[in-house]
């Protein structure tokens, strides 16, 4: 797997929000990269900046209040932060698409899904009339929409939730990306209608030899479809592994206490575990370790000093030395 | 459709008869009555003022005097009481003089308001949207009257030319050309005066509009497809923006009967506001009744077509 060519990588991306008072570090220094044709998860607690580090990708931070402060995105060869509003449109849509949270709100309510999914294809591609009806209703069908003709003509509202977000898929779609970005794609459906979606995303990942970014803060979709998956924790990462290894020798308290507090057969009856405390305020965070208010493992250098990452071999990294001494090598 | 159409007329219907009857009583409620005896004016002696009670019914109970008057009103014979002329002419001809004040006015509101308030959405906090909220709040702000006094001032000095009045007087056989630039000239100032309130707070209302939708999810949605700015704000912005301004646009219609008593006075004008304005005062109660049901309808037509233009423009609204 490890053969695979870099796509995307983002390093030390740093962002943060101004309001009148204080500055929230919302990004602080953040790296992951996406390779060709695998499944990249970024997952984390609400706030943790998840979504504002994905937004900076497409550069759609809204300026002010927000402000990339440092840090390079490099895709293509090229750095994303310093391409101007035009190359960057050329890009958004084109080779670097986003499904976002909510489908209902995410779609522009007065024109129809026909016409919101070929716009996609009609800024980017130069084609005709009818081939750009064949190919939506393409984009419909690949999508699970069933009667694609008859929803070309409708309104968001006229579609279920899930039937949105397919749209909103198929639209990230039309220009064939070589990269979709997927936050938190399913949080607004219920289950059911998640599951589905996320075997929609598989398959469609497979097929289409893309590459997806998909953001969550659900361990369980994380261990579903990704390849390899990054944790973040207030700002930074805290750990990065492959699928596998993660789930089976979490490094970093953080993403111990994530898999401690997921429900589980074996744990039936027992009350879940959950993380003592909450995250902190982009605009307040602790010095050290941001999360030594939080760990049980810290020790007095975690108040002082944010540790670097440990290496742990096959690209498992962790943001802790204090477990890394007590035990580097399993 | 249909269903919903008819529907809305008969509520329209019964909504205009409760006006047409709560207006009667008010007015006759209100304070003063056109048959007081005068003790200053010798013609006006009980036994005078009794014959005009009797020809008017003004002797009979309430709710007859409302079907007398509603009966004459849809008849067309309703006549004003103080000079026994129809009231639907004398209306018809002061809605005349009204009209191209109103449309003067309300093309110059509506065709600058919504490029001036977008602009200042997209540009928000630059100096262009902080010289146009500045001038806005500066116009709402200026009494009318002051500032036609100032435009007054300016305009005659200026430019030597009349605006008092519809035309100036004894131009009777002077050449078209002149005597239709004398017209515009006497229009341009009363038209713009009553104008600028509705600019400034139009621009405003569509500045807020577009800026809540500017914030909306589907516009991130828009931009991350690569769109350009230009069809992310005046497609998918304003397209939605727009929408509050279809009911505003039904609205348009009663102000065909209003018409601004300050500035029709300012300016001399023989408009429908100061009509109404000196029936108020006369207590001429035809008038008054007669331009306040004409007002309703008006009101309930505009409500009308907004309701079915809305119906055009949201796909959301389905019957
Ligand atoms: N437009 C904004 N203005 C001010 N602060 C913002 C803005 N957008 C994000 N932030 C800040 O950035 C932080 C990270 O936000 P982000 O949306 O990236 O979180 P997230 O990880 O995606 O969370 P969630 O799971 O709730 O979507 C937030 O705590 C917030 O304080
Ligand atoms: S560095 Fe310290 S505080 Fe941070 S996770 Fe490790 S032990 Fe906990
Ligand atoms: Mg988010």
């Amino acid at each position: 797997m490890a053969n695979k060519t870099d796509l995307i990588s983002v390093n030390k991306l740093k962002v943060n929000f101004r309001n009148n008072t204080e500055i929230a570090r919302a990004v602080d220094g953040v790296s992951y990269t996406v390779r060709r044709e695998e499944t990249v998860c970024l997952v984390g607690e609400s706030g943790c900046g998840k979504t504002v580090s994905a937004l900076s990708i497409l550069g759609l931070i809204d300026s002010p209040p927000g402000e990339i402060v440092s840090g390079e995105i490099l895709f293509a060869g090229k750095n994303l932060l310093k391409l101007g509003e035009q190359e960057l449109q050329r890009i958004r849509g084109n080779h670097i698409s986003m499904v976002f949270q909510e489908p209902l709100t995410s779609l522009n309510p007065v024109f129809t899904i026909g016409d919101q999914i070929t716009e996609a294809i009609r800024i980017h591609k130069v084609i005709a009339p009818d081939e750009l009806y064949e190919r939506c209703i393409q984009l419909l069908k690949d999508v699970g929409i069933t009667a694609p003709q008859e929803r070309f003509n409708d309104y968001p509202h006229q579609l279920s939730g899930g039937q949105r977000q397919r749209v909103m898929i198929a639209m990230a779609l039309a220009c064939d990306p070589e990269l979709m970005i997927a936050d938190e794609p399913t949080t607004a459906l219920d289950v059911t209608v998640q599951a589905q979606i996320l075997q929609l995303l598989k398959s469609l990942q497979r097929s289409r030899s893309m590459s997806v970014l998909y953001i969550t803060h659900d361990l369980g979709v994380v261990a579903n479809i990704a390849d390899r998956v990054y944790v973040m924790y207030a700002g930074i990462i805290v750990e990065q592994a492959y699928t596998y290894q993660l789930f089976h020798h979490p490094r970093h308290p953080y993403t111990q206490g994530l898999l401690a507090s997921l429900p589980n057969l074996s744990k039936r009856g027992q009350r879940l575990y959950s993380i003592p405390g909450t995250v902190p305020n982009p605009a307040h965070k602790p010095p050290g370790c941001p999360f030594h208010p939080r760990c049980p493992f810290a020790i007095d250098n975690c108040r002082i000093q944010c540790p670097e990452m440990c290496n742990y071999g096959n690209e498992h990294l962790a943001r802790c030395p204090v477990l890394y001494e007590k035990n580097p090598d399993i | 459709m249909l269903a919903f159409i008819s529907r809305s007329i008969i509520q329209k219907i019964i909504t205009l008869f409760f006006v047409s009857v709560v207006s009667f009583l008010i007015i006759h409620l209100a304070p003063g009555k056109p048959s007081q005896v005068d003790p200053l004016n010798p013609k006006f002696t009980p036994e005078v003022v009794e014959r005009f009670r009797k020809e008017f019914h003004l002797d009979k109970p309430l709710h007859v005097q409302y079907l007398y008057f509603y009966r004459d009103l849809f008849t067309g014979q309703t006549v004003s009481w103080k000079d026994n002329q129809s009231v639907l002419n004398k209306i018809w001809e002061r809605f005349l003089n009204s009209l191209p004040l109103f449309i003067v006015g309300t093309i110059l509101t509506w065709t600058l308001s919504f490029p001036i308030g977008i602009r200042s959405a997209i540009f928000r906090g630059h100096i262009y949207d902080r010289s146009t909220t500045f001038f806005s709040y500066l116009m709402i702000s200026i009494p009318g009257f002051f500032f036609a006094y100032i435009l007054i001032i300016f305009v005659v000095t200026r430019f030597h030319v009349p605006v008092i009045g519809m035309e100036t007087f004894g131009l009777g056989d002077a050449p078209i050309p002149h005597v239709l630039m004398d017209r515009i000239w006497h229009l341009l100032l009363p038209s713009i005066l009553g104008a600028t309130g509705g600019i400034a707070v139009l621009s405003r209302y569509v500045r807020s509009q577009m800026l809540e939708v500017e914030g909306q999810e589907y516009i991130r949605t828009a931009k991350a497809k690569g769109l350009p700015p230009e069809l992310v704000h005046y497609k998918h912005a304003l397209r939605n923006a727009l929408l509050p301004f279809v009911t505003m646009f039904g609205l348009i219609l009663p102000g065909l009967i209003g018409g601004s008593v300050i500035i029709e006075s300012i300016f001399s004008w023989p408009g429908m506001g100061r009509m109404a304005y000196e029936a108020i005062l006369a207590r001429d109660y035809p008038v008054i009744l007669t331009v306040n049901f004409v007002s309703a309808v008006l009101v309930l037509v505009g409500t009308f077509i907004s309701d079915i233009l809305y119906l055009v423009v949201d796909p959301r609204i389905r019957l």
